[in-house]
């Protein structure tokens, strides 16, 4: 009997997913290993996991965006340091313009209208976008001069790295 | 540098609208994993695993649109149907570890989840390549952010529902 999807295919794609999957997975149930020693404290800040995970996406994909462009530069041949500068400040201050409203609305919603909420979505966010945005530069430089293409590497890492800072500094930032 | 943050801002907030849902409905969920610490343990590695084959399978299910390789768009919905059968069990394992939790429990609750979330994830991501080429528009730009975005919301919504059934 014909399958209708061809096995070397489907196993080369399993193989090249596998690994990365496995070793991220471990990482990120470190994370959610401290998120859940903590729980008392998600659950006694209202909102507070209403904001995590939306934090969490938008500081990841930020700081990838800003990783993507710079290996973009490296594969073109023209690596800028201001270009990279301006890149990584747009980035943020983007970040903060729209994590800063949606805490905003978090905590109309959920905290009635305390600034707690805020100022804690402008803490982390400022904090995990400094690593973030350091890990993606680090990353993709490592991975060049590894010899490794870095957009097979640089979205995974940050993300999954990204989600632990950011779930550590809005626990240790939340009263 | 302002056309540069248009551009962050305009993607950022299409990201953070989307996502939105999935923090409303770990707002709305607190009580159920105030009893069961261990589903919020697991939960980052489920959302991050899910995320990361959504993207994979989106980015590839584009590129086969582009070359008009049915074949390769199914390779790669199998592929990532299994990815979801395989890696669960390690995400269990990992946050039994260094967590606690029944590990028997934990397994079941993540396989069944991940095999939910496939089954409604992993269609629609072709369906949205597949409309977006009809639209004129380019799936490169569309398929991530809604597969992403959905992935993480139903891996939510599903890991709280399974779990209700399956943790006593």
């Amino acid at each position: 009997m014909r399958l209708p999807f061809d096995t070397r295919n489907v196993l080369r794609i399993l193989r090249s997913v596998l690994v990365v999957s496995i070793l991220m997975a471990v990482l990120s149930s470190y994370s959610g290993s401290y998120l859940a020693t903590y729980e008392k404290k998600l659950e006694n800040t209202p909102g507070l996991a209403a904001l995590l995970p939306v934090m969490m996406a938008a500081i990841g994909a930020a700081a990838s965006a800003y990783g993507s462009r710079l290996s973009t530069d490296l594969h073109l041949g023209r690596p800028s340091v201001i270009r990279a500068l301006k890149d990584a400040s747009a980035q943020f201050l983007a970040l903060i313009i729209v994590l800063g409203a949606y805490a905003e609305v978090i905590s109309l919603v959920f905290a009635s209208g305390k600034p707690g909420l805020v100022v804690l979505a402008l803490k982390t966010t400022s904090c995990a976008y400094a690593v973030a945005a350091g890990l993606a530069t680090a990353s993709v430089v490592g991975a060049v001069k590894a010899g490794v293409n870095p957009d097979d590497v640089v979205g995974p890492l940050v993300t999954t790295v990204t989600d632990a800072v950011t779930i550590i500094l809005s626990l240790l930032f939340a009263p | 540098m302002i056309r540069e943050i248009v551009a962050a801002l305009s993607s950022l907030a299409a990201l953070v609208a989307l996502e939105s849902g999935t923090g409303v409905a770990l707002e709305l969920l607190k009580h159920k994993w105030a009893q069961h610490p261990e589903l919020l343990a697991i939960l980052p590695a489920l959302m991050d695993f899910r995320g990361n084959v959504a993207l994979a399978h989106s980015s590839r299910a584009t590129t086969a649109q582009h070359l008009g390789d049915d074949r390769a768009m199914v390779d790669s919905t199998v592929a990532t149907t299994i990815a979801c059968l395989i890696v669960p069990p390690f995400i269990a394992f990992a946050v039994h570890e260094m967590y606690g939790g029944n590990l028997e429990e934990l397994a079941a609750v993540a396989v069944l989840t991940m095999l939910a979330v496939a089954s409604v994830v992993t269609p629609f991501t072709v369906a949205v390549v597949k409309a977006s080429v009809r639209l004129g528009l380019d799936p490169d730009h569309v398929a991530p952010a809604l597969t992403t975005s959905l992935s993480d919301i139903l891996t939510v919504v599903f890991t709280f529902l399974i779990a209700g059934v399956i943790i006593s």
